[in-house]
């Protein structure tokens, strides 16, 4: 028996040995994916998915509440942006920028662990900045000094939008002057800038000038933003020649998920020959239609949208054109188009599979240096080249320019030099500065919120219509900001025929001034999103901004 | 060692030997009453005396020295015992008629594939035969458990021809990992992926193991119980046998979700584009929609679509008025199953040799779809002395071949069909070509949605399995208190995958949209839809890219010496070493160019290609210890160590402890012995500790991967990290006590079996969602603990018996109830978000998981009736998620009857199960579209919501008697807060009791007929019945709540969630077995 013990137990021994070869149980190299990234790598990457974000579809509910485009009559898109009876579940501007932020922040990291990478560094600050820019104009508090160290802070707490402004620029400025020629160069794993670092610099400006041009209506603040910004101001601004678009190469094809421009992506034509949802799904809406014809802009106008498919008309604005009939569809209304007898997105917004992406466009960046010198908060003289003025006509040329409108030089010129309110300079500098239509000028701790001037209208109505396309929460911020475009209001998008069925659509005369906490804050982080204020999507405001219901 | 004492681990040599004189040598073959067959194994003792034997495998048994008048007693698994008087001359034959309710000495096949009495068993156990199991012509191995043994839930994920099932045994232990049964065919665990691709007919026997403490020798992979399951190993009476059956089923459409057949289409056009009758104001026709919100079938011809081929081509014209049948009904076919099997067995239990093959061939409901399945097995076994050398090797190939979904979104078929009015033959459409007049992608009456037949005829998804299961398995016996085994087992499949679809060439008239519909062939400006092919290739179990391949040693040393008369013992010492693996390359093209030719290399655009793989390795060593007293009382304690290469060097050695007893306390107490009405009572406690690695390999390591949107550009490649952050993983820890007992009455005319059980599975491996804030938007943790317990009862009623009575008669039940709670997550995380199904389903702390969570309308406090607006009537929303109900079934009653007289048996096996919900997210399509038989509650007619209230100016609830809709029609269903995608969860989310009928089988055995024959030595024909029939509640518009899911497959924990899926079928037909 005991000769049995002895020969089982060698056995097993024997054959658990053999088992127990070296890396049996060892699996610290995983086959399929990469354990470490370069920051050339995440640079790319993390770019990448801040150009789709900007881009991408859902910054588009903003665009149909802004009155760009509007739901088709042949698909139901959502019912939800339909009739406004959203919740925290509908719309998440959240969650992709703070996963995206995890990748500059390993930039920040990779730049404070070796001197080299310096740059990087830098260029992972300016988009965090960019980034919580965006968050906080979304959702006015988020969590900043707590977040992206799941180590120490499973549940962030939120920090207050006016102190995350405050701390962008102090981390905009350490940025500027971060940069280092002598280190490593990104290259052009840098999608927007090709690794030209003084770009940089001027997207930190541009920024600073966005973020303290936001808090306008807070008078009391106004004073030391001015000094701020022009403490970097030999840097210089992003401008029509520098502009921010993203091109890693965009080609057209379905690799990889689709190798196209972001924008194409949503609303073009697949490479194997489609329509991307976005195309068939919304379509003009009558409210911009109105507004460009009032305008005589019709050129940009067909660049936008598509004559409609139809040669007879059923209902609806027809502009007289000898090749085109542009129709818009009156957002919620109870009388829905067909997508044959509306006009689907036109061609100048999407170019190519290839385009370059606009991310800030040379006319949103010259429209927001005309307020800037307007407003004291850049040096310029009062005209020629620098002037408000100049910016402002650049500002149009750029936007005729990336609308690929015939001539654009020339026609921006006779466009803007028509004597229009609104679109010549001098005579939107003759005409009476505007009431503030906004019911109710609101006031808070930091003084009372001034009235617009005229040129200030002429720059945000001119900024507008610029907008469409590469800008939908821009010009929603400027829209919350401002109050205008006067002309834009909720009675304007859908004046008659209103959809009544919903407490809250826009048919009773109200839009959203902002959004929920997403869903997904409310259940991984509730006891943070508690101790915030409740959020009424149509009375809550983001603290720079008015109230745009009447 | 004590020379006349023998004790045996196996059933096959339990005797013991003493020597009489005076006596002389019986000798006898045991037969089966039923069908004549020699029975192996049957233990024949002289009554009174330890003297006994047991018979060959040809039925014969040689027992010397038995004295003149004893009693020979005839003791056979699931056979009545059958006394008979020893002759003074010539041979003893018996025959031996089955039967459940033998107590204490059914053998079961234990952890190990050791076969234990079941009075030595101190867990929950159930033991069925194949044959029990098949009766109704199963083509997958486990679903004739379906309501046969307590704390068993089988559940199908998907329909159609590859339905996938999901098997747990006392409901779910992990939160978010793996919650199915262990099963382990002959000692070893089968891939999961590899039970769809076994012939049920090989199988001899099911051992059901309900709990932890069963499998703690099979460690981490047993602690959702194991189903051990023992193939046929020779033949009867060592003379080659040859069986045959055949079996033909109808398996017809039955359970769909209620349509409507009083509406046709309309989508709310205005009046400008014909959706409103400019006379009357009224809501009319609308020829292209694909919402059926128009009005009321009246009979009167309308057309459908645009003019065929141009302006002047025909219009398809029919008359506004259902055609009968809802299109679901019209479109789904009765499908047929065919399987043939022939087996070729021959030899006896040491030295044998089996051949079996089958043919499975089904057809399904969808026109096209087809199943079929090969497989062959060969066993053959044979013993040198003290050396015994087995093999096994089955092969199975299958090849599935089903619809896909359309060219536009990608379709299902079912989501295609709801978009069709009641009004429409789809035998126009059942030529998809384009020769078809209005069958064709061009011509198609609907503007939005495509012709089914088109994914029929074009989208096709062509599965092929390869599975090949072998194993080696060599014993040496050099003493008789030792068995050293050596087992190598190699289960390895491979898979191939190819899903085509064929290009859709529109007719410029089409792309010009005749209607100004904004058309489906407007959406493709070219006109082009190119055709597109994905091959995926991998090899592991088999069942895609996630199935895993097994090889596997185990080495086991059973020691079992005699210490005493009174003890018997039993040690055993084993290790297992396993490697899975799995690897697959899929390649694809989207922009095919040559038309009808399916390959990467003519492809106009870039070609997709991917690769994975995955192994994982364990070692263990682990040890049993049994000791039985008296032959009624033992105790059982096992413990095993494992190392798992999933883990991290600090957290992969881990140990499993089990302890277990059972009492069979009318043997021990005297007082209790030969009772009339308490014929058997065992009393049995099991406790152990079980777990299991819930994280998949590389999984405890944060990773970079692809960032999406088109990278890498060129060379430019872009990586971004992980939105999971990693943590170092330990296993999870189920903890499980379980009392229970067996009882027989009236010497086993009544058998009972009740067992009461608790476990705690702790350290649950969670992703935990995190606030993205955090830079992640989830964390893998081992945090929070799920408790689990309930009861299962089981009881038999044999009240006749076919020998003495002629009509034989069985009838049983079996209950189970099931409970559980969360008891922990994280402090400030409340609740978990399970993946899968609806995506409702959480752990929720205090309540049963999984539980629906979601939106419900609001609700009046005190009377919980709904709270309309009071200016539109319309109910209003609570923001709030509540608790919508668990999705698990608190209750489970199974029914069995069987029935015999003469050469004729009935049986018949009903489901019940009650207290759940489930969540039918799809519900909200249906209504969306106005296909649901839910939207014709009101006759779409504007009116105030049923039994609502609403809140006045001092906000007090009112009765709402007055204020009404301004809709009943497609505002109301589908824009308001009533259906769509505005509607809260709780519409969707009703009761998922049901009633089924399980099985109903009629068999005529035909043995007698067929005595005299000289080839044919066994008869049988059967009609055969499955899922006959279904009663759910009144307020389930929505089908069977049986199917989870969203598809084939969906292994998640989330249940009663049916997605758009093929209705499932009822299946009947016949089948016939020969044996020569």
């Amino acid at each position: 028996m005991k000769k049995t013990y002895l020969l089982t137990t060698i056995v097993i021994f024997a054959l658990a040995i053999a088992g127990c070869q070296k890396g049996f149980l060892n699996q610290s190299v995983n086959p399929n994916t990469p354990s470490s990234a370069t920051p050339q790598d995440l640079l790319a990457g993390a770019l990448q998915s801040s150009t789709t974000t900007t881009n991408g579809s859902q910054y588009l509910t903003f665009g149909i509440w802004c009155g760009y485009f509007a739901p088709s009559g042949s698909y139901v898109p959502s019912t939800t942006t339909l009739t406004m009876n959203f919740s925290n579940t509908s719309y998440n501007e959240f969650n992709f920028y703070y996963t995206n932020l995890t990748n500059y922040n390993l930039l920040i990291q990779d730049g404070a662990a070796n001197p080299s990478l310096v740059n990087f560094a830098a260029i992972g600050k300016i988009m965090t900045a960019y980034c919580y820019e965006m968050l906080v104009d979304n959702y006015n508090d988020v969590p900043y000094s707590q977040a992206l160290n799941i180590n120490q802070y499973m549940f962030p707490a939120y920090d207050k939008g006016p102190a995350i402004y405050a701390d962008l620029l102090k981390q905009l400025d350490a940025a500027i002057t971060m940069v280092n020629t002598s280190a490593t160069n990104p290259g052009i794993s840098d999608i927007y800038f090709g690794g030209n670092m003084a770009s940089w610099q001027k997207f930190a400006n541009f920024l600073k000038l966005r973020i303290a041009i936001r808090q306008s209506n807070l008078t009391s603040l106004t004073a030391g933003l001015q000094t701020e910004v022009k403490s970097t101001a030999s840097y210089g601004y992003l401008d029509d020649n520098t502009n921010v678009s993203a091109q890693p190469g965009y080609i057209n094809s379905t690799f990889a998920g689709g190798q196209y421009a972001p924008f194409w992506a949503n609303w073009g034509i697949s490479a194997a020959g489609s329509y991307e949802p976005d195309y068939l799904e919304y379509v003009a809406n009558n409210f911009y239609v109105n507004m460009l014809v009032g305008y005589n802009d019709t050129l940009r106008l067909k660049q936008v949208y598509q004559p409609t498919l139809l040669t007879t008309q059923k209902s609806g604005t027809v502009v007289p054109d000898n090749v085109s009939q542009i129709v818009g569809q009156i957002f919620g209304s109870n009388t829905q188009l067909s997508n044959s007898n509306t006009s689907a997105i036109g061609f100048g917004l999407i170019q190519s599979p290839s385009m370059a992406q606009p991310v800030v466009q040379g006319s949103e960046a010259c429209f927001l240096m005309a307020e800037g010198v307007l407003e004291g908060y850049v040096a310029g003289p009062v005209s020629g080249a620098g002037s408000a003025q100049d910016y402002y006509q650049r500002g149009i040329t750029a936007s005729f320019k990336q609308l690929n409108v015939p001539n654009y030089a020339a026609a921006a010129t006779a466009y803007y030099s028509q004597p229009i309110v609104d679109v010549n300079w001098a005579a939107s500098a003759a005409a009476p500065a505007p009431s503030d239509k906004v019911a109710g000028v609101q006031t808070n701790a930091n003084g009372t919120m001034p009235a617009g001037t005229a040129l200030q209208r002429a720059i945000i109505t001119q900024k507008y219509i610029s907008l469409i396309g590469f800008g939908f929460f821009e010009a929603y911020n400027e829209y919350r900001r401002t109050g205008m475009p006067n002309l834009l209001s909720p009675s304007a998008l859908q004046p008659a025929g209103a959809r009544t069925q919903q407490p809250g659509a826009l048919g009773t005369g109200v839009a959203p001034n902002r959004i929920y906490f997403p869903s997904t804050e409310t259940t991984t982080n509730a006891a943070a999103v508690a101790a915030e204020p409740a959020v009424n999507p149509f009375t809550s405001l983001i603290f720079w901004a008015r109230n745009i219901n009447p | 060692m004590k020379k006349l004492l023998l004790v045996s681990l196996c059933f096959l040599m339990l005797c013991i030997t003493q020597v009489y004189a005076q006596n002389r040598t019986v000798t006898g073959t045991v037969t089966s009453k039923e069908d004549g067959l020699p029975i192996p194994g049957v233990t024949v003792k002289v009554k009174g005396s330890t003297l006994g034997a047991q018979t060959t495998a040809s039925g014969k048994f040689i027992l010397p020295n038995v004295p003149a008048n004893a009693t020979l007693v005839f003791t056979y698994v699931g056979y009545v015992q059958i006394e008979q008087a020893v002759k003074p001359t010539g041979a003893i034959d018996v025959s031996m008629e089955s039967n459940n309710t033998q107590l204490g000495e059914v053998v079961v096949t234990g952890t190990l594939g050791r076969k234990v009495e079941e009075k030595a068993t101190g867990y929950a156990s159930t033991h069925l035969s194949g044959t029990e199991t098949n009766e109704s012509a199963e083509t997958n191995l486990l679903t004739g458990l379906t309501g046969k043994v307590a704390g068993l839930n089988v559940s199908t994920t998907g329909t159609g021809v590859d339905a996938a099932i999901k098997i747990d045994l006392r409901g779910q232990r992990s939160i978010n990992g793996n919650n199915a049964a262990l099963i382990v065919v002959d000692g070893v665990p089968l891939p999961n992926g590899d039970i769809s691709s076994i012939d049920p007919n090989t199988i001899e026997s099911y051992d059901i193991l309900n709990g932890g403490s069963a499998g703690v020798l099979y460690g981490s992979e047993a602690s959702n119980g194991v189903i051990v399951i023992t193939t046929k190993k020779g033949s009867a009476n060592g003379k080659p046998t040859v069986t045959y059956s055949n079996s033909v089923q109808a398996m017809q459409p039955a359970y769909y979700p209620k349509i409507q057949t009083q509406y046709g289409q309309n989508g709310g056009e205005n009046l400008s584009e014909g959706g409103i009758n400019a006379l009357s104001g009224l809501f009319q026709q609308v020829p292209y929609e694909n919402q059926l919100y128009g009005p009321a079938f009246d009979g009167h011809m309308v057309t459908e679509g645009a003019p065929a081929g141009s302006p002047t081509g025909p219009t398809l014209t029919l008359p506004y008025s259902s055609v009968g049948k809802n299109p679901f009904q019209q479109f789904y076919q009765t499908g047929i199953i065919e399987q043939n099997n022939i087996a070729v067995s021959s030899g006896n239990a040491d030295d044998y040799f089996n051949m079996s093959a089958q043919n499975a061939l089904q057809h399904g409901n969808v026109p096209g779809d087809v199943n079929n399945r090969y497989s062959a097995t060969f066993k053959g076994g044979k013993r040198y002395g003290i050396f015994k050398a087995e093999y096994s090797l089955t092969y199975t190939n299958t090849e599935v071949n089903q619809a896909g979904g359309s060219y536009f979104q990608n379709q299902p078929i079912a989501e295609l069909l709801l978009q069709i009015p009641a009004n429409i033959p789809l035998s126009y459409f059942k030529d998809s070509s384009n020769t078809s007049l209005y069958g064709n992608t061009s011509d198609f009456y609907d503007a939005y949605a495509t012709n089914p037949y088109w994914n029929v005829a074009n989208s096709r998804s062509i599965t092929t399995r390869n599975v090949l299961l072998a194993n080696v398995n060599l014993t040496l016996s050099p003493t008789k208190y030792l068995d050293i085994n050596y087992k190598l087992t190699d289960n390895i499949g491979f898979y191939d995958n190819r899903t085509t679809k064929a290009e859709v060439d529109f007719t410029p008239y089409s792309v010009k949209d005749p209607l100004g519909a904004g058309n489906v062939p407007s959406g493709t400006p070219g006109g082009i839809i190119p055709a597109t092919v994905s091959d995926t290739q991998a090899t592991g179990d088999g069942s895609g890219t996630t199935g895993l391949s097994r090889l596997q040693q185990d080495v086991i040393v059973s020691l079992h010496p005699t210490l005493s008369k009174d003890f018997k013992t039993n040690l055993l010492l084993g290790s297992t070493i396993w490697d899975q693996h799995e690897k697959f390359v899929q390649a694809g093209a989207t922009q095919l160019f040559v038309t009808g030719l399916y390959n990467l290399n003519y492809n106009g655009g870039t070609p997709t290609a991917n690769e994975g793989s995955t192994t994982i390795n364990q070692i263990s060593y682990f040890g049993d210890a049994t000791i039985g007293y008296k032959d009624y009382a033992f105790i059982d304690g096992s413990i095993r160590h494992e190392a798992d290469s999933r883990l991290s060097t600090n957290n992969q050695n881990y140990w499993y402890p089990g302890v277990s007893g059972s009492f069979v306390f009318t043997d021990a107490i005297d007082a209790l012995k030969n009772n009339k009405v308490l014929s058997y009572g065992k009393l049995r406690v099991a406790y152990s500790i079980t777990g299991q690695v819930n994280v998949n390999a590389y999984q405890i390591n944060n990773t970079y991967s692809t960032t999406g949107g088109g990278f890498p550009f060129g060379s430019l490649p872009g990586l971004s990290a992980s939105t999971t952050n990693y943590t170092n993983i330990v296993p999870e820890r189920v903890t499980e006590i379980e009392f229970g007992t067996e009882l027989g009455f009236f010497d086993n005319v009544i058998h009972g079996s009740f067992t009461y059980y608790k476990q705690n599975d702790r350290n649950q491996t969670l992703s935990i969602g995190t606030s993205p804030s955090t830079g992640y938007s989830a964390e893998l943790l081992n945090v929070g603990q799920l408790q689990s317990s309930g009861f299962e009862a089981g009881l038999t009623v044999s009240p006749l018996t076919k020998a003495k009575n002629r009509v034989g008669l069985d009838v049983g039940a079996t209950l189970t109830n099931t409970e559980s709670k969360v008891i922990s997550l994280l402090p400030n995380i409340p609740q978990f978000n399970i993946s899968g199904g609806s995506g409702n389903q959480y752990a929720i702390v205090g309540q049963p998981f999984p539980e629906v969570k979601g939106t419900d309308y609001q609700r009046d406090p005190a009377t919980g009736q709904v709270v309309v607006s009071s200016t539109t009537g319309l109910p209003l929303t609570n923001q709030t998620q509540i608790e919508l109900g668990r999705t698990s079934p608190e209750w489970m009653l199974g029914l069995h009857a069987d029935v015999s007289y003469k050469f004729l048996s009935f049986n018949v096996v009903a489901e019940y199960r009650t207290g759940y919900v489930a969540d039918y997210t799809n519900g909200s399509t249906f209504v969306f579209g106005g296909a649901s038989a839910y939207t014709t509650q009101n006759g779409r007619e504007p009116g105030i919501y049923p039994n609502s209230v609403y809140v006045n100016s001092a906000g007090a609830y009112v009765p709402n008697t007055n204020i009404s809709t301004a809709d009943g029609n497609y505002k109301y269903w589908q824009n308001s807060t009533v259906g769509g995608t505005n509607a809260p969860t709780s519409p969707f989310v009703t009761s998922g009791a049901f009633w089924k009928i399980r099985e109903a089988n009629l068999g005529f055995n035909l043995n007698q007929f067929v005595k005299n024959s000289k080839y044919i030595k066994g008869l049988k024909f059967s009609l055969t019945g499955r899922n006959l029939f279904i009663w759910v509640p009144k307020t389930n518009f929505w089908g069977d709540p049986e199917v989870s899911g969203t598809g084939n497959g969906d292994t998640s924990n989330a249940t009663s969630s049916p997605g758009l899926t093929n209705p499932s079928a009822r299946i009947f037909g016949a089948k016939l077995d020969v044996t020569f």
